[in-house]
């Protein structure tokens, strides 16, 4: 007993040395020469990129070290809070997480600061978006400018229609002539599954994964949100939307999916691996596969296809993409503010390479000449089209108020992704989908208004007319722009 | 204690070789049977880390990787970070295991073995609170060793590492002890032993359960990832292995390869603490009362 | 004792004076310190924070400023899907453990022999799957488990013993199969070497003796094995109804709840409503882990009160 007394002691004491070692001080901030911002965000993939970012920066303003630490998504949420309550929080952060509500989210917590020092930003730096990109409310405050947006939202989104080319041929089919209607869609997918032994649709079942079809077919016939703006309720019991369901239960139950729930990744590989037919979600899958190694030659894109009588409504663009800023905590304000500017110059190093990867679409740069695959090619085509993805209205420019409301926030996080779950339920049980969605609409939207009124009355200068732009005059296929707006 | 008739050895030795031999032979089919299923899934995954994502999808059941793809081992060994977060991790696990330890064997020894007052009231807590999801615990836990002043510390990570799940060490422990027949604790305080000589005596025969909670924090903390990361917000290089496998979660899609070949190069210590302890477990209290 | 000279028997001469025969009231405090203070900071001082949380509608990050009193605990009990997902938890903690438990203490029992050959090696290989982080582990299986070319149904499909694929994770009723099947492969290691532990309390000489009397194995396992390793199985069942009511990694990477809500589990149910949109509502959260543990408790004290009473009566109608 007693021999091992002593290694053990020792080990003990080498543990805690170790143990007791490990706090250092956070890297200094002093104002002279050596500086080191920090950047966050979840874009994992992107660790490689930015190596290359931080060296360049480096090489070009030798005094700053960047640190950017990318992490996965859920663990990024949860932790970014912590950090900005033990006053960690780093330089620059991205978030999105509230829509075109986070701006406010994001002044409410007193997470942010302006981007530039002084909140003023010289005119050709926001030349460097399209007209109208920084909007009170969703961008700027009171004249200040705390964000700018990142990727575009008209080309980036779901909605497109990914065609296995191996396995088109297989039936016949050629993918320069896709389906655009919802019968020549279900006549696809008959011949794929006499004439090959590849499934017609890899459609993820699991957990939200649901919205890659969803969305897509949903918008040709009303809208791809949960939320009908038009009419200012939410939308899953409109016919138009039971119709939706009901016709791709249609094709599940005449064996048109591939079978199993299963999540994205699975569903992504099965089309790959030409298992199956036909993928729909939206571009960031040029990059994904392309990391699997099935590249652009070996697939079509195409348009969802719409309702037999044509499209009677559009995939929504929304007032989102504003996704980095700088925070609060920053003791390198101006050096945060020069990255940002070095980051968003649209010929800079920057976009070239980030573009050059293909990551993603970026708002402030010259996407149809950097994008080079055809894939891109064909996804700018498409969505120039009018009437496949059009500027929804925003309740936060029609009622600035909205900013402290919660109603919507609270009525919509109930229960949240009760509407995939219901789909989902209905689809795999080969129920009717009319009852679930029922109750789930009226429960929020007594949620939605109890509260609206109830915030009313306490002197917010809300209410559900907010939410309604039938009345404006918008109609589910038409862009809303900022002439639009009116006052309540 | 009741004498056992000893035959002649030789006599004895023949019988029992046969039996064993029959029992062997009995019990080893099966046993291997369910041990090549049970052990499917994960040669699985080690076979996922020589494929390509595409191999390893099209492969199906297959375990053998057509192409063959060793990328993915110096991809996780850059994502993952292994060569910075090795020792990390070694330090969280090696140090909360030993707290672990050493505050579950004292408490669950003195809960067993003696009456004081709060002893049932401390027993009926701890089964209480070993009900409750830790799901949203983490809040107040990162506020107290905030206000501790242990944030971005080794110690701070190690601390709450432990501070955790102890409660089912405790129960096990006191539940062995109690288990202890009393003629040991006469025995030794015949031999006029005091209580921390008694407890001396007594820790060695916990062995099997020592080696429980080693294996088992050992193995837990190794990868957890929440606290490590929670409490190194400001200084990542202070992160475990866990954390660096967090990398492999991308914006749109899953390493699965590389996790797979990131998991294969970090789990040897695992299973290396596990094969030295689980020796623990052919030893009895054979003949402890005539020592 | 000698003025200026301090020795660690003196110390402690001095320590435990007045403590009692061997110092106990002095060793007691200081075994429990230990225990009561990592305890006392990260167990017990996090749930009364949990509790006071739930009185309020808090996102984790503004100030705690909306008190709402019991509502949370209100919508909670009101809610269906709470239910569901309580069912559900039931269901699999029961289930889950029902055949972990028995299973494994067989296994273990077999692992201890000294007559087998190879131990070392059949134990490593039960034990490995804990090694596997649980979201790989539910990734894994979410391939195994696919109907279109997982490795379980070709390896079916191709022996000719079923037609069509069966989808484990495709409909509501066998998902939750499937998922209790796959926390049984991951934590049955745990278990076995719980059990490997408990066999220890068993002295060798009670079987040679029993053996000397004829005994077979099945009644050594009977008469002596069980009765004697009684209060660590009693510990080692609660232990392991308690973590199979938490069930979340497997969920969460194996169904994500569903198909829909087939296989919603409690803890998914506090994880989906609590974090999975902002605002975060940690207030309800909290609310729903409390609400869980108290009726998690009452069910299964109300369980070892009917085996205690059900044991009762067998010994008192000798049967």
């Amino acid at each position: 007993m007693r021999s091992w007394n002593r290694p053990l002691g020792a080990a003990v004491l080498m543990i805690l040395t170790a143990a007791c070692s490990g706090g250092g001080q956070p890297s200094a901030s002093s104002s002279a020469a050596p500086v080191t911002l920090t950047i966050q965000d979840f874009s994992v993939e992107q660790t490689d990129f930015h190596k290359q970012v931080v060296a360049e920066y480096q090489r070009v303003y030798p005094n700053v070290t960047i640190q950017w630490q990318s992490t996965a998504q859920a663990q990024y949420e949860q932790t970014l809070p912590l950090a900005f309550q033990s006053k960690q929080a780093p330089d620059l952060f991205y978030w999105q997480k509230q829509g075109s509500n986070t701006m406010n989210w994001l002044l409410s917590n007193s997470w942010i600061s302006t981007v530039s020092p002084d909140g003023k930003v010289p005119s050709d730096w926001t030349k460097r978006w399209p007209a109208g990109s920084f909007q009170n409310g969703i961008n700027m405050k009171d004249g200040n400018v705390y964000g700018f947006p990142w990727q575009d939202t008209h080309y980036w989104g779901p909605g497109y229609m990914y065609m296995n080319k191996g396995v088109f041929a297989q039936a016949g089919l050629d993918p320069s002539n896709p389906p655009t209607t919802w019968s020549q869609l279900a006549d696809t997918c008959a011949n794929i599954k006499s004439k090959t032994k590849a499934y017609c649709l890899a459609v993820p079942l699991k957990g939200t994964d649901w919205q890659r079809i969803w969305y897509a077919m949903a918008a040709g016939n009303m809208t791809d949100l949960f939320f009908d703006y038009k009419n200012g309720k939410f939308s899953l019991d409109n016919p138009a939307m039971l119709q939706t369901f009901n016709y791709l239960q249609g094709l599940y139950n005449k064996g048109y999916f591939a079978p199993g729930v299963q999540d994205k990744s699975f569903s992504r590989q099965q089309f790959a691996a030409g298992q199956a037919a036909i993928y729909m979600d939206g571009p960031w899958m040029i990059s994904v596969w392309d990391q699997l190694g099935f590249h652009s030659d070996s697939y079509g894109v195409a348009a969802h296809p719409n309702p037999d009588g044509g499209a009677k409504g559009a995939l929504s663009s929304l007032n989102s993409q504003n996704a980095y800023w700088v925070s609060s905590q920053t003791q390198h304000a101006a050096e945060a503010w020069k990255f940002i500017q070095w980051m968003t110059n649209p010929t800079g190093f920057f976009a070239q390479n980030f573009l050059s990867h293909q990551f993603a679409t970026l708002a402030f740069a010259d996407d149809k000449k950097l994008l080079t695959d055809p894939a891109w090619q064909q996804i700018f085509k498409i969505a120039d089209k009018a009437g496949f993805r059009v500027q929804y209205p925003d309740p936060l420019l029609k009622c600035p108020a909205l900013a402290q409301s919660k109603a919507y926030t609270d009525a919509s996080a109930l229960h949240p992704n009760w509407e995939h779950q219901v789909m989902v339920d209905a689809i795999t049980s080969n129920k009717d989908l009319k009852p679930a969605a029922q109750l789930v609409v009226s429960t929020r939207q007594q949620t939605l208004e109890a509260e609206l009124q109830k915030e009313s009355a306490a002197g917010l200068k809300v209410s559900a007319s907010c939410y309604e732009f039938g009345t404006n005059g918008w109609d589910y296929t038409q862009n809303f722009n900022i002439a639009n707006y009116s006052k309540p | 204690m009741a004498v056992l008739a000893r035959s002649p050895i030789a006599v004895r030795r023949r019988p029992r070789l046969r039996r064993r031999a029959y029992l062997n032979l009995l019990a080893l089919p099966g046993l291997l049977i369910v041990s090549t299923v049970w052990a499917y899934p994960f040669l699985w995954t080690i076979s996922t880390a020589f494929k390509t994502q595409l191999g390893a999808f099209t492969a199906g059941a297959g375990l053998v990787p057509q192409p063959l793809d060793l990328d993915n081992f110096k991809r996780a060994w850059v994502t993952a970070g292994i060569s910075s977060y090795f020792i990390n991790t070694v330090v969280y696990a090696t140090g909360s295991t030993m707290i672990e330890l050493t505050k579950s064997a004292l408490c669950g020894y003195v809960l067993a073995r003696y009456r004081f007052p709060g002893r049932n009231l401390l027993y009926k807590v701890i089964v209480l609170t070993l009900f409750v999801p830790v799901i949203s615990i983490l809040i107040p836990q990162f506020v107290l060793i905030q206000h501790l002043g242990l944030l971005n510390t080794r110690l701070g990570v190690i601390l709450a590492q432990s501070g955790g799940a102890g409660a089912l060490y405790v129960l096990l422990f006191a539940g062995f002890f109690e288990n202890l027949p009393q003629d040991l604790f006469d025995a030794a305080r015949v031999d006029g032993a005091g209580f921390l000589q008694t407890f001396w005596l007594m820790l060695p025969l916990a062995r099997p359960i020592i080696a429980v909670v080693v294996i088992f924090q050992f193995v837990y903390n190794w990868n957890d990832f929440t606290v490590p990361l929670v409490f190194t917000l400001g200084q990542p290089d202070l992160q475990n292995l866990a954390v660096g496998m967090l990398h492999f979660q991308g914006t749109h899609s899953f390493d699965l390869t590389g996790f797979a070949a990131g998991m294969l190069i970090s789990f040897v210590p695992v299973l290396i603490v596990f094969l030295i302890f689980q020796s623990y477990f052919v030893r009895g209290l054979a003949g402890a009362v005539k020592e | 004792m000698a003025a200026g000279r301090l020795s660690l028997s003196s110390i402690r001469a001095l320590a435990t004076r007045g403590a009692g025969p061997d110092g106990r009231r002095f060793w007691i405090p200081v075994f429990l310190l230990p225990f009561l203070l990592l305890y006392g900071g990260f167990t017990v001082w996090p749930l009364l924070a949990t509790a006071y949380y739930s009185l309020f509608n808090w996102d984790g990050i503004s100030q705690l400023s909306d008190f709402v009193g019991l509502t949370n605990y209100q919508k909670i009990l009101g809610d269906p899907i709470f239910w569901l997902a309580f069912k559900n938890t039931l269901v699999f903690a029961v289930v889950e453990t029902a055949i972990k438990l028995p299973l494994a203490l067989f296994v273990a029992i077999l692992l201890t022999r000294r007559w087998l050959l190879f131990k070392t090696f059949f134990r490593t290989v039960f034990f490995l799957p804990i090694i596997l982080p649980v979201a790989l582990a539910g990734l894994v299986f979410t391939y195994l488990l696919n109907p279109s070319n997982g490795a379980i149904d070709s390896f079916l499909a191709d022996r000719g013993w079923i037609h069509t694929p069966i989808d484990l994770l495709g409909h509501g009723n066998t998902a939750l199969i499937a998922i209790i099947l796959v926390a049984v492969w991951q934590i049955f290691g745990q278990y076995m070497v719980y059990w490997m532990a408990a066999l220890q309390n068993v002295p060798e000489d009670v079987y040679e003796a029993a053996d000397i009397d004829g005994a077979n194995e099945l009644q050594k396992l009977i008469h002596i094995t069980l009765p004697l390793i009684r209060p660590v199985a009693l510990i080692i069942t609660l232990l392991a109804i308690v973590n199979a009511l938490h069930v979340f990694g497997v969920v969460v990477t194996l169904t994500a709840g569903g198909p829909g809500q087939a296989s919603y589990t409690v803890s998914y149910f506090i994880y989906n409503e609590a974090f999975s949109e902002a605002p975060f509502r940690y207030g309800y959260g909290s609310a729903a882990a409390l609400l869980f543990a108290v009726l998690a408790f009452m069910f299964v004290t109300g369980q070892a009160a009917i085996a205690r009473g059900a044991e009762r009566l067998r010994r008192d109608y000798s049967v």
